[in-house]
């Protein structure tokens, strides 16, 4: 018995059995929740040192599973970010329950999480470009199901992800034996470019952000979510693996200041397009952005103690992301793509009031108003980010006023009257969906009144990087 | 070993040029039998011959999701071009020029290890696939153009290190474009035009 056999090779095993039941969405959907939680909390619950007292044995648990030479590797410390992966999953399945976005999204969820941690887990660990490629392969027909033309959105996802592969593939070759080397060195510094120019791509960084939104606008907001929720949180713990691992990345001057200015230029731009969108899933795609340019920021103050709160942002981000893609799937449902356009919003506020709630309180929250969960992490950057370069709140602040904007907008069309004159009746939402949106906003409150609950927990995912954060 | 190195890129030409599906799929094969021969110099036989057999089932994969679909055209007028071919034609043309100029300089200063005609055909694949990759928007198109991408990664890590566990992964990789690449193709063709 090992962890990699726990949390990789068992969950893709149980993903092929689900393929059975993928016909009967709700046992389906059942399952995958069921089999995502006991791992979720099996990850979070398991000794750390990964023993068992036994009243007369002790029982030790492998970490790592040796294949083709090379080995995957689940130490007790990078148990936290596994049961943070199992944990979005089985959210995101539970929703699914809900909202069948397509036959094969609990299998398929199952897969790509796995794949996660296995991205997570490879040693060497420049091997999980490949690995990324294959979820992005995996990803597809999540993103663009049969009955639906094949977007350019997800056509670009997939090119882009293609080129990063053998960005960080030649780094690792060109890396090997010059562990120290100085700074100076011109390897060195053509391989952290080809190093960033990988995650730059991978995770859509500005200029190469253009398939976030398209995807978000045409492709079933859970499905979105989801995805762009596992990619955000596991890829921005694999660039910690890089700044960890290699002292040459992490002395380079520029590496921490160009990642703040990358975050802050990603944080404006998202905040300006997002408030000039016309469609509802645009704009949240732009949010991700939005919080994808918060989290380099926050590891561009890593030197600072910028990472915990890249660390205590992450619980309180993937509720407003459930909670803001819960109300944009219950408008998708049934009606498809068009059901997010601006136009036809008009009186939501009569005719869904819960829904059109849940899209508001989604987008507050992202922009860190005060009583919402994010906003004391985000104050903290805030104060981190003027201490480092006080040029840099420019763009936070620009971003934020664009965030800011695309909610007051909404807020005017939800209580528009609506133009076609008819009697608006207000439709009858799902009992499930006003019982998950209310224990997610029941969280959020929680959180947003103490900063205490639960996200202190999930420092733990900055346990294995020892050179980043100093043990105290 | 010049001529699987120009016959792996002359195939990946065809494909950044014609649109003719029936020669793409070919030339798709052939640009797997001219990476094979080169890989047959810096790997044994029996791993090479993987990459051939694995590049072969991706030809056929999307292949017969072409003809179930019925959309296999016939090659006629093979030799007449048109004006997006002929500025395709040129800008790979160029990119292979370009980079057959610079890569003797490259070799020395970046992969001594690895020979002309291997970096040759790895860089050309890379730059092909890429053109085709981002000047065509329909996804068969598309697919092939990432397939190309990946064999020019593949030939080139390949001069540079041999992991068994990374040989698999790419297998599974392309595998995995060619089922992609299969069901963009069916999916479009069930939906009627508008």
């Amino acid at each position: 018995m090992s962890t990699p056999l726990i949390w990789i090779l068992f969950p893709l095993a149980f993903a092929l059995i689900l393929i059975i039941t993928r016909k009967k969405p709700m046992l389906s959907g059942v399952l995958a929740s069921a089999i995502s939680l006991l791992l979720a909390l099996a990850a979070l619950l398991f000794p750390r040192d990964l023993s068992f007292l036994l009243p007369d044995q002790r029982l030790e648990i492998a970490s790592s599973l040796e294949l083709f030479g090379r080995s995957l590797e689940i130490t007790g410390e990078q148990l936290t970010m596994v049961g943070l992966l199992y944990g979005i999953v089985f959210l995101w399945n539970l929703g699914s329950l809900l909202y069948r976005p397509s036959l094969w999204f609990n299998i398929l969820s199952i897969s790509i999480t796995a794949l996660w941690v296995a991205t997570l887990s490879v040693n060497p660990f420049l091997y999980a470009a490949v690995l990324i490629e294959l979820i992005a392969l995996l990803s597809v027909p999540l993103l663009s199901p049969r009955g639906v033309r094949t977007e350019q959105g997800v056509l670009r996802y997939l090119v882009f992800q293609t080129l990063a592969l053998p960005l960080i593939l030649l780094t690792g070759w060109m890396l090997a034996g010059i562990g120290s080397a100085p700074s100076a060195n011109p390897l060195i510094v053509r391989s952290a470019m080809l190093v960033l120019f990988g995650f730059a791509l991978w995770i859509g960084a500005f200029p190469f952000h253009s398939w976030i939104p398209m995807i978000s606008e045409k492709s079933h907001p859970w499905v979105v979510s989801l995805l762009l929720a596992l990619t955000q949180n596991a890829l921005s713990v694999f660039l910690l693996h890089f700044l960890d691992q290699y002292a040459w990345l992490r002395n380079l001057p520029v590496t921490f200041s160009g990642l703040r200015w990358i975050g802050a230029i990603m944080i404006a731009i998202a905040g300006l397009f997002s408030a000039v969108q016309t469609n509802l899933g645009k704009s949240f795609g732009y949010l991700v952005l939005f919080e994808t340019g918060y989290s380099l920021m926050a590891i561009g103050l890593a030197q600072t103690g910028g990472l915990n709160y890249l660390a205590m942002l992450i619980v309180p981000r993937l509720l407003s992301y459930a909670m803001l893609s819960l109300a944009l799937s219950a408008l998708w449902q049934n009606k498809g793509a068009h059901a997010l356009d601006y136009e036809v919003q008009e009186g939501l506020f009569k005719s869904r009031p819960l829904v059109s709630a849940g899209i508001l309180i989604g987008f507050f929250s992202l922009l860190g108003l005060p009583l919402l969960p994010i906003f004391p992490h985000k104050q903290m950057l805030w104060l981190l980010t003027a201490e480092a370069n006080p040029r840099l709140l420019l763009g936070i602040l620009v971003g934020s006023l664009g965030v800011l904007v695309s909610a007051a907008r909404l807020t005017r069309l939800f209580s528009r009257e609506q133009t076609a004159g008819a009697a608006v009746q207000p439709v009858r939402e799902k009992t499930g969906l006003i019982v998950l949106m209310l224990i997610i906003l029941l969280l959020m409150a929680v959180m947003g009144a103490s900063t205490q609950f639960l996200s202190p927990r999930f420092l733990e995912i900055l346990a294995p990087f020892t050179q980043l954060v100093p043990i105290p | 070993m010049y001529i699987p190195a120009v016959l792996a890129i002359a195939a990946a030409g065809i494909n950044l040029t014609r649109r003719v599906w029936v020669v793409n799929a070919a030339a798709l094969g052939l640009q797997y039998l001219g990476v094979f021969v080169l890989l047959c110099t810096v790997r044994p036989v029996s791993l090479a011959v993987v990459k051939l057999l694995v590049g072969w089932m991706v030809t056929l994969t999307l292949f017969l999701s072409l003809i179930t679909d019925g959309k296999i055209r016939g090659a006629k007028a093979f030799f007449s071009f048109s004006a997006g071919e002929i500025f395709r034609l040129l800008a790979g043309l160029f990119a292979v020029l370009f980079m057959a100029v610079l890569l003797p300089e490259l070799q020395a200063e970046v992969f001594p290890r690895s020979s002309l005609p291997l970096l040759l055909a790895a860089f050309s694949l890379l730059l092909l696939g890429l053109f085709q990759a981002s000047l065509i928007s329909e996804p068969f198109y598309v697919i092939i153009g990432l397939l190309t991408f990946l064999l020019g990664v593949e030939l080139l890590y390949a001069s540079l290190e041999l992991s068994i566990l990374l040989e698999a992964l790419f297998a599974g990789v392309n595998l995995g474009l060619a089922l992609v690449g299969a069901f963009f193709v069916i999916k479009d063709a069930e939906i009627p035009e508008a």
